[in-house]
């Protein structure tokens, strides 16, 4: 599921990776105008407005696209402690099940995502705060993220089952849980190996 | 009201869902809209899309990724090797000698760095090769290390500390609090058991560590002053009010950068992968935490908190007799699950158990997070024991296993503390915060 075999992975792999570089330059923004907030409030006593809704804004977007990312690199928690001790046709159609369900969880948060936005293009909403943020604009790219999501885990769902009919090893290889390598890889570096070309 | 039998069965099909192998995720998901089907018919889904954005639009919660963010520079920057060495010459002369630096060592690295994985990577790879020549039992290196990086989430500040609070509405800031004696604590248990260990057989820790003069160590305290620094600011910022849990994160950030900089090791390519590794695991704790947040909504509208009120009631149990179950059950769940699905997934149904016999939520908190540096430590599953394997590169998993055991009973030994003393972690937050 993340690395250049799955064809899912090679085609979204890229611009995820750039959308997460993009909210982690946000991530430090948010960091220095806080610093400067802090500064700010102790010795001049004024508050810079905004930083607060801001940072809470840029958690949903960078969780939301960081979804997808995290899914291609089979990084999302699973337990698979029983797995080992299961024969391999048992584990394939878990591994399917594993991906169909996923698809279904993105599916509906997309959808009752897009109708939180949906309300908010409807009556123009604005957060209740000082900067009167049109609430269209943070959920907007939250919505793009889970649906970014919601598409991926849809490829892959359909991947799992062409591969369960084809190649049942193949599918335990690219949608079954990450290997040990892996899991020390992700937390470690937050990356597989050889996944994403340095920038 | 739902009744018990119902909250039975549905709790043992959630744990049967998570065994399966589904996504964390998806099993709890599963489990709510299965629970909002039979009770509600479906008419509950529609509140699903406003829970999912005003879970993840959580300021509090964007201390996650900034701790997250901090970690990963931290890691980056170089800083670990030079801070063991530092430690080794202040705790190699102890009974046990090098096995306290691993300890010591793992404890404050993962207590600034928030992954106990990271920790025991890093902490291996730096520690083992000075082992080599020193004689050391092997299976005692690797748990000291496994111990050592088990306490991150422990040592304030720690993420499951956010992920509790944010789940049970109670305060970062006072669990952080009630967190500094039992974490203290936990380290010098292990490190009696270390010293314990050294002197019923001495042949297990190998050679004494030369002698090295005071100033030398006093001026090799430089190569701790970075982690040290960042532990401060975030807790003096918290604790002098100057700052919140999340502005304190986002100070410590910045810190990092500072430190990485100082060691010549900040570059824009060095941050892109940090912010890459951010968003990825930053993702992976998020998404659980979403879905279980609308899980949670979804039991509360069931009145699940009368049901397990009642049922606790029913049973009669003391405060600490309860807490001796529930200590047993995550002791048994944790053989087999991590963290974040342990604490996600037994919160919604525990806590209101908890609060309805008395407990106090900011010492369960503790013992809760304690239950889980225990589920990473005890063996066969645990992420931290097959990192250290790893990076050890010979031998077998057994050796770590058996290494750990010492420690698991250091740990255990803490929670019974822990149970029969409560005031260890109240103290300090009524201290701070006056009673809650």
């Amino acid at each position: 599921m993340y690395d250049d075999r799955n064809p899912v992975a090679r085609w979204i792999g890229p611009p995820v990776r750039w959308m997460q570089i993009a909210c982690g330059w946000a991530l430090m923004a948010i960091c220095f105008a806080t610093l400067y907030d802090i500064v700010a409030r102790r010795l001049f006593g004024h508050s810079v407005q905004g930083v607060t809704e801001l940072g809470a804004y840029l958690l949903a977007i960078v969780s939301a696209f960081g979804f997808s990312s995290a899914l291609l690199q089979k990084a999302h928690s699973r337990v698979d402690f029983l797995f080992p001790r299961m024969p391999p046709f048992m584990v394939s159609v878990l591994n399917l099940a594993a991906a169909v369900l996923l698809f279904g969880l993105a599916a509906i948060s997309v959808w009752q995502g897009w109708h939180v936005l949906d309300e908010s293009l409807l009556f123009d909403s604005r957060a209740s705060t000082p900067l009167q943020t049109p609430m269209w604009i943070p959920q907007g790219l939250w919505f793009i993220g889970l649906a970014v999501f919601a598409g991926v885990t849809g490829a892959c769902a359909v991947h799992a089952v062409i591969l369960f009919v084809r190649d049942r090893g193949r599918l335990n290889e690219l949608y079954g849980p990450l290997s040990l390598e892996g899991q020390i890889a992700v937390e470690t570096q937050g990356t597989l190996p050889g996944v994403d070309k340095p920038v | 009201m739902i009744s018990i039998t119902a909250v039975a069965i549905g709790f043992g099909g959630m744990i049967v869902l998570l065994f399966l192998g589904l996504h964390v995720a998806t099993a709890l998901f599963l489990t709510a809209v299965i629970a909002i089907q039979i009770y509600f018919g479906g008419s509950l889904l529609s509140v699903y899309g406003t829970q999912l954005w005003s879970a993840m639009e959580d300021y509090i919660l964007l201390s996650i990724p900034l701790y997250i963010l901090l970690g990963e520079i931290l890691v980056r920057s170089g800083a670990t090797d030079k801070m063991y060495g530092a430690i080794a010459l202040w705790l190699g002369r102890l009974p046990g000698g090098l096995l306290h630096t691993n300890v010591g060592a793992s404890a404050l690295f993962s207590a600034v760095s928030g992954s106990s994985v990271s920790t025991a990577a890093t902490i291996a790879t730096v520690a083992l090769p000075s082992f080599r020549r020193r004689k050391y039992d092997d299976r005692l290196v690797l748990g000291s290390i496994a111990a050592g990086a088990s306490l991150g989430n422990l040592i304030p500040p720690g993420i499951a500390f956010i992920v509790y609070a944010s789940l049970t509405n109670t305060s970062v800031g006072q669990l952080y609090a009630a967190a500094i004696i039992p974490s203290i604590m936990m380290t010098v248990l292990f490190m009696l058991t270390i010293i314990g260990a050294a002197l019923v057989r001495p042949d297990l820790c190998g050679e004494r560590e030369p002698r090295v003069p005071l100033r030398e160590r006093i001026v090799r305290l430089v190569d701790l002053s970075g982690p040290f620094i960042v532990f401060l600011i975030i807790m003096g910022s918290v604790y002098t009010g100057w700052a919140t849990v999340t502005e304190s994160a986002a100070l410590s950030v910045i810190a990092a950068l500072g430190i990485a900089a100082f060691n010549r090791t900040l570059s824009i390519r060095m941050l892109h992968d940090a912010f890459v590794a951010t968003a990825n695991l930053t993702a992976i704790t998020m998404l659980i935490l979403a879905v279980a947040f609308y899980l949670n909504f979804a039991l509360g509208s069931l009145n699940i908190t009368q049901t397990l009120g009642a049922f606790v009631a029913g049973l009669g149990h003391s405060t600490t007799g309860l807490m001796w179950i529930l200590a047993v059950f995550y002791f048994l769940l944790g053989i087999f699950f991590e963290t974040l699905p342990m604490m996600v997934g037994t919160v919604p149904i525990i806590f209101p158990i908890a609060v309805a016999t008395g407990i106090d939520p900011i010492w369960f908190g503790v013992f809760m997070v304690l239950q889980c540096e225990l589920s990473l430590l005890s063996p066969p599953v645990g992420m931290t024991l097959y990192v250290i394997q790893a990076v050890r590169r010979e031998g077998n998993i057994k050796d770590v296993f058996a290494g750990t055991i010492p420690f698991v009973a250091a740990m255990v030994l803490m929670t019974a503390i822990l149970i029969h003393f409560p005031e260890l972690a109240l103290w300090i937050p009524r201290l701070l915060f006056g009673s809650h």
